[in-house]
C-alpha cells in the first residue's frame, strides 16, 4: 500500500517536472499549437478549394438536372477548359493575365533595377530624397493609379462623363488608351516597381565594389564586370523580386476592374470576381485554383533558374567600400528623370482625384463647375443620392472599419510574428523549426484573389468545429493576418536572431518564469523589429482590396471596397474624395506611428 | 477496423449535419411563431402593438437592389425618428448572394430584403427558408393576388427601349424591333451588360421566352419567315445575336443609359434598353427620352421589385412596419390629390414609403392608389411580362448565351 502510493507520487513528481519543464520552455508546445493552427488556416482551406470544384454545387442544378448538392463531378472541369464557354470563361482570361502579369513585372523590374542602381550606386543629387521619393507608390493604393487614368484619358466608349484629355483637347483618346491591357500594364508597373526597388536596391548595397576593382585590375571591361561579377551576385535578389513582384500583380483585383472590366477585358482575379459574385463558385473556385497553381509554378521555375547558386558571402570583416558612378552633367538629367516620375505615380493622380472630387457635374473642369458637395455636402441640393464623404455614413463607418481592421491585423501580426520567431529561433534546426517556417510561408503562393475564394469556400458554413465565420468582421482580421504570415515571420525571426541566446537562458537558470522571461526580456528587445514589421502590415491591410473583396459585407465594408462599389455605380467625385480620406488616413497613421515609436528603427513601410 | 472507424465517421459526421439542418428547421419555425409570421400571421394585425414592439426593436436592417431605398429610408426615419434604418444599396445580385451566404453562416443581420430577381426569389430564397413573404392584412384586398403570392411586389419596373424625342420630334424612328438589327443602327444601339445585373439578364432571358412574337415581328417586318443562324435556338436568341452583330454598345452602368439616348441635340442618337425610371431624368436633367411603346412586338419589359422579410431576422415588427410603410398609407384611394413635394408634410404623409417611387417607372402594385403624373396611361399600355418558371429553367443558359457571343 504504502509502496504503491510511492510509486505514484513518483511518478507524479515526474510528471511534475515534465510539466515544469513545458511551462518553464514551452516552445515545442507553442510550435505544436501554431503547426495545428497553420495547417487550420493554409492547407484545410486548399483541400476545401479543390473539394468544391470535384462536387455539385446548388447553382449547377440549372445544368445538372437530378443531381444533388455535393455529389462528385467533374462538371466544372469540363466547362471551364473543354466546352464551348471555355475561350471566354477561362482561356481568354489566362491569356490576359499571363500578357499583363509578364507585361507589368518586365517594366517593374527594369525600373526597379535603375533606380537601385541610381540610388546606391550614383552620385545624384539629394540622394536620400530620391530614396523616398522613389518608394512614394507604396503608400498609395495600387487602383489609385488606375481611378487617375481613367479619370484622364476616359473616352465615351462605356457612356458616362469624358476624361480631362477629352475636356481638354475636344478628341476622345483611342479605346486602346482608354481601357484594356496597356493601361493594365503601364498602372500596375507604376505601383508595383517599388518592390523591385526595395529588394534589388538591398542587395546592391552589400556588393562590395572591391570585387569589380579586382575584376577591372584583372583586365575585364566595364562591361565583362557588370556581367560576370556584379550580376551573379545579385541575381538572387533579381530572382526573388520576380517572384514577388509577379505574384502581386497577378493576384491584383483592382487594377484590372476598373480598367478592364468596363469593355469585358477580363483577367483571372476579375473573372473570379464575376462568377462568385453571381454565386456561381464552381466556376470561380477552379479559376481561383488554377492561380495558385500557376504561382507555385513560376515559384518553382524560378528558382530552378536561380535557386542553385542561391546564396553568396560577400559582407566579411575586411574593409568594404562602395564605388559611386560619377554622372557628370547627367546626374541633373537623372535626378529629373526621378522627379517626373514621382509627379506621375504620385503628384499628378492624387491632383487627379483632388480634381475631380470637386468638379459638380463628372466631366466638367471649368472653375464654375467647382463645388464641396462631394466633400462636406448632405444628400439632396448638389447630388439627390449622395451624400459628402464627411456626411455619408456608409464611408464613414467604412472608415471606421479600415482603421479598425488594419489595427487588429497589426496586433495580429505582432503577436504571431513573435511567436513563430521565438519558436523558430529557439528550436533551430529542428523538424519543427523548418515545418514552421515553410507553413508560414505558405500564403505567399496564394495570390490574393484565389486566397479570398479559398476563405469564402472553407468559411461560409460551419466545418467541424470551426463557426461560419464569413459576414464576421474576424474573419477579415484572420485572413489579413494570415496573409500578412510570410513578411511578419521573416521580421519576427530576424528580430529574435538578433537576440543573444545567453539572456534568456542565464534568467531561466535563476528560475525565472517563461511569462517573466518573454516580458522582462525578450519582448522589450524584439520589440523594434516587430514594430516595423506591425507598421508595413498596418498600411498594407489599411489599402488592401483585392484579399478581400470576396470576403465584405455591407456592415463590415470598408473604404477600399465601398470605394469600388462607387465605381462601379459610377460616382467620381465620391472615388475622388474617399480615395483622398484613405490616402490621407495612410499617410496620417504612418506619422503617428513614427511619432510614437521615435525610438524604434524603422524600414521604410 | 480501419473501414469501421471511417464509417462511425462517416455516421457521425451525417449526423451532425442532419441533426444542424433539423435545428436549423427547428428555429426557423420558432421565429415564424414569435415573429407572427407565415401562417402564424393573424387574421387581424393589432398595428398599434407592432409600432410598439418595433420601436422597442429599435432598428431595421435593409439590402436593396435600389439606390433609391436611401431616401426611402429617410422618409421611414422622419415619421419614425425612433426606429434607425440601415439601408444598403447593393443592387440585385449582391442582395441575393448576401442574404445567402451570411445565412448560411448563421448571420441573420438582414430584416428587409428588397431586390428583383424572380427566378433566385420565388426558387431558391423562399423555399430555403431564407426570406418570408409578408403582406400587411390591410392590403390583401388591394393588391392582385399574383402580385403578392408567392411574395408580395414592391414596384413593378420595366425595361424600355428608348428614343431621342428632340432629334425624331414628329414620330418615332423604329416601328419594329427588327429594324435595330440594320446597319443604320449599326453602334447606335446599347443597353446594360447582364452580368452583375440579374435585371438585365431578367430581361434578355424574357426576350428569349417570347421568341414566338419575335418571328412574327419578323415576318411582318421582312415579309418572309425568319431564317436562324447557325446554333441558335429561336427567334429570342436570333435576335440577340443579331443585335450583337451589329455592335451592341454595351454599358456597366444603368444611368449612362440614359444620358446616351437622352442628351438633347445629337444627330444620331442611339435607341437604349434603359429603366423606365430614368424618364423622369427628362424633367431634372433636361432629357429628351421617350419611350417606344407601339414597336412591334413589344417596346416595354416589365418586371416585379419583391419586398420580403429575412428569415430568422431580429427585428421582425420593424420589418413589418418597414414594409408597411414602403406600401403607403392605408388611407390613400384613387383620387387623392397629392402635391409636389412629395416626399415632404401631408403628401408624405398619405403616400408614406411610396413618395420615394411615386413616379413614371415604379408602379405601385396597389389598385386603390392614384398614379404619377405622366404615367397615366400605364394600366393600358403593352407589355411583356416574363414568367417565374421560365426564368427559372433558362436564366443560366441565357448567360452562357452571352458570355459565348460577347467574348470575341
Amino acid at each position: 500500500m504504502t509502496l504503491f502510493s510511492e510509486t505514484a507520487s513518483r511518478d507524479g513528481q515526474r510528471w511534475m517536472r515534465r510539466v515544469a519543464h513545458f511551462v518553464s520552455a514551452p516552445e515545442r508546445l507553442i510550435a505544436l499549437g501554431l503547426a495545428i493552427l497553420l495547417g487550420l488556416l493554409v492547407i484545410v482551406p486548399l483541400f476545401q478549394l479543390v473539394r468544391e470544384t470535384i462536387t455539385v454545387q446548388p447553382y449547377d442544378s440549372a445544368y445538372l438536372p437530378g443531381r444533388q448538392p455535393g455529389e462528385l463531378t467533374l462538371f466544372h472541369y469540363e466547362r471551364v477548359f473543354g466546352s464551348r464557354l471555355s475561350w471566354a470563361l477561362f482561356y481568354k482570361p489566362f491569356m490576359n493575365s499571363l500578357v499583363t502579369a509578364f507585361g507589368a513585372t518586365i517594366i517593374c523590374l527594369a525600373l526597379g533595377a535603375l533606380l537601385a542602381w541610381i540610388v546606391v550606386r550614383t552620385n545624384v543629387p539629394y540622394r536620400e530624397f530620391v530614396n523616398t521619393a522613389v518608394v512614394m507608390p507604396y503608400m498609395l493604393p495600387s487602383w489609385v493609379m488606375a481611378l487617375a487614368w481613367v479619370t484622364f484619358f476616359k473616352n465615351d466608349r462605356v457612356g458616362g462623363a469624358s476624361g480631362v484629355f477629352a475636356y481638354l483637347f475636344g478628341v476622345q483618346p483611342p479605346d486602346w488608351i482608354a481601357f484594356g491591357g496597356i493601361p493594365i500594364i503601364i498602372c500596375l508597373s507604376l505601383h508595383y516597381y517599388v518592390y523591385g526597388f526595395l529588394i534589388i536596391s538591398g542587395s546592391l548595397a552589400t556588393v562590395d565594389s572591391q570585387l569589380e576593382e579586382a575584376g577591372a585590375i584583372a583586365g575585364m571591361s566595364r562591361l565583362r564586370q557588370f556581367v560576370s561579377i556584379t550580376a551573379p551576385l545579385v541575381l538572387p535578389a533579381v530572382g526573388s523580386a520576380v517572384v514577388m513582384t509577379f505574384i502581386r500583380v497577378i493576384g491584383s483585383f483592382g487594377t484590372p476592374a476598373v480598367l478592364g472590366m468596363p469593355i469585358r477585358y477580363f483577367v483571372l482575379p476579375t473573372q473570379i470576381y464575376a462568377a462568385i459574385g453571381s454565386r456561381n463558385v464552381g466556376d470561380g473556385y477552379l479559376l481561383a485554383l488554377v492561380l495558385v497553381l500557376m504561382a507555385v509554378l513560376f515559384i518553382w521555375i524560378n528558382q530552378r533558374m536561380i535557386g542553385v547558386r542561391k546564396s553568396f558571402v560577400t559582407m566579411s570583416g575586411k574593409g568594404f567600400r562602395r564605388r559611386e558612378i560619377d554622372l557628370g552633367r547627367a546626374k541633373w538629367l537623372v535626378f529629373t528623370f526621378v522627379v517626373v516620375l514621382m509627379c506621375v505615380t504620385v503628384v499628378l493622380p492624387l491632383g487627379l482625384l483632388v480634381l475631380q472630387s470637386l468638379s459638380r457635374t463628372a466631366g466638367n473642369y471649368d472653375l464654375s463647375n467647382l463645388t464641396l458637395h462631394y466633400w462636406i455636402g448632405a444628400r439632396g441640393g448638389v447630388n439627390a443620392i449622395y451624400a459628402g464623404v464627411f456626411q455619408n455614413p456608409q464611408i464613414l463607418h467604412a472608415a471606421w472599419n479600415s482603421l479598425r481592421l488594419a489595427f487588429f491585423t497589426a496586433i495580429a501580426t505582432g503577436i504571431l510574428g513573435f511567436l513563430i520567431g521565438y519558436v523558430v529561433v529557439k528550436t533551430r534546426g529542428s523538424l519543427s523549426s523548418r515545418a514552421l517556417e515553410l507553413a508560414a510561408f505558405l500564403p505567399y503562393i496564394f495570390p490574393a484573389v484565389a486566397f479570398g475564394a479559398i476563405y469564402i469556400g472553407m468559411f461560409s458554413r460551419p466545418v467541424g468545429p470551426i463557426p461560419a465565420l464569413y459576414g464576421t468582421f474576424a474573419l477579415l482580421v484572420l485572413i489579413a493576418a494570415v496573409k500578412n504570415l510570410p513578411y511578419t515571420s521573416r521580421t519576427g525571426i530576424a528580430a529574435m536572431l538578433q537576440i543573444d541566446k545567453s539572456l534568456e537562458e542565464s534568467a531561466r537558470v535563476q528560475g525565472i518564469g517563461w511569462v517573466s522571461r518573454v516580458r522582462h526580456i525578450v519582448a522589450p528587445l524584439a520589440a523594434s523589429g516587430l514594430v516595423s514589421g506591425m507598421l508595413l502590415s498596418f498600411i498594407g491591410t489599411m489599402r488592401e482590396l483585392s484579399l478581400i473583396i470576396l470576403l465584405v459585407t455591407p456592415s463590415t465594408a470598408v473604404l477600399a471596397s465601398v470605394i469600388y462599389t462607387y465605381q462601379t455605380d459610377d460616382v467620381p467625385q465620391l472615388i475622388g474624395a474617399a480615395t483622398l480620406l484613405l490616402v490621407a488616413l495612410v499617410v496620417g497613421c504612418n506619422i503617428l506611428f513614427r511619432l510614437v515609436f521615435r525610438n524604434t528603427k524603422m524600414g521604410f513601410a | 477496423m480501419g473501414m469501421l472507424t471511417k464509417r462511425v465517421a462517416i455516421a457521425t459526421f451525417a449526423c451532425l449535419i442532419g441533426t444542424a439542418a433539423c435545428a436549423q428547421d427547428a428555429a426557423f419555425d420558432a421565429w415564424l411563431k414569435t415573429a407572427e409570421l407565415g401562417a402564424n400571421q393573424p387574421k387581424d394585425e393589432n398595428w398599434e402593438e407592432i409600432v410598439k414592439k418595433a420601436k422597442a426593436e429599435g432598428e431595421v436592417t435593409v439590402y436593396s437592389s435600389s439606390s433609391t431605398v436611401n431616401a426611402l429610408a429617410e422618409d421611414f426615419m422622419k415619421l419614425y425618428p425612433e426606429i434607425k434604418v440601415n439601408a444598403y444599396d447593393l443592387g440585385s445580385e449582391k442582395t441575393i448572394e448576401k442574404v445567402v451566404r451570411e445565412q448560411q453562416a448563421g448571420i441573420f443581420a438582414v430584416d428587409v430584403v428588397n431586390t428583383a430577381g424572380t427566378a433566385q426569389m420565388f426558387y431558391d430564397l423562399l423555399p430555403n427558408h431564407r426570406i418570408v413573404n409578408y403582406v400587411p392584412r390591410y392590403l390583401e384586398a388591394k393588391i392582385p393576388v399574383e402580385l403578392r403570392e408567392p411574395l408580395l411586389t414592391q414596384v413593378i419596373e420595366a425595361t424600355v427601349l428608348m428614343y431621342n424625342s428632340d432629334t425624331y420630334k414628329d414620330a418615332p424612328p423604329v416601328t419594329n424591333v427588327w429594324q435595330l438589327t440594320e446597319p443604320a443602327w449599326n453602334k447606335r444601339f446599347a443597353m446594360k451588360s447582364p452580368l452583375g445585373s440579374l435585371t438585365s439578364l431578367a430581361l434578355l432571358t424574357s426576350i428569349v421566352e417570347h421568341a414566338d412574337d419575335f418571328a412574327k415581328s419578323y415576318e411582318k417586318y421582312a415579309g418572309k419567315p425568319l431564317v436562324l443562324s447557325d446554333g441558335m435556338e429561336n427567334a429570342g436568341y436570333e435576335f440577340l445575336h443579331r443585335l450583337l452583330k451589329n455592335d451592341l454598345v454595351i454599358y456597366d452602368s444603368g444611368s449612362k443609359l440614359a444620358t446616351a439616348s437622352g442628351l438633347k441635340g445629337q444627330a444620331k442618337p442611339p435607341i437604349t434598353f434603359s429603366s423606365m425610371h430614368y424618364i423622369n431624368k427628362n424633367g431634372s436633367d433636361d432629357y429628351a427620352n421617350a419611350v417606344l411603346y407601339d414597336i412591334d412586338p413589344a417596346g416595354v419589359f416589365a418586371y416585379s421589385t419583391y419586398v420580403a422579410i429575412a428569415g430568422q431576422s431580429t427585428h421582425p415588427n420593424a420589418a413589418k412596419l418597414f414594409i408597411a410603410f414602403q406600401m403607403g398609407s392605408k388611407d390613400l384611394t384613387a383620387d387623392t390629390k397629392l402635391e409636389k413635394p412629395y416626399r415632404d408634410g401631408e403628401s408624405l404623409k398619405k403616400l408614406q414609403g411610396m413618395a420615394a417611387y411615386f413616379k413614371v417607372g415604379t408602379f405601385s402594385p396597389r389598385t386603390d392608389v392614384p398614379l404619377p403624373k405622366g404615367g397615366e396611361n400605364w394600366p393600358k399600355v403593352r407589355k411583356m411580362f416574363g414568367s417565374a418558371e421560365y426564368q427559372r429553367d433558362h436564366v443560366a443558359e441565357v448567360n452562357d448565351f452571352w458570355v459565348v457571343e460577347t467574348s470575341n
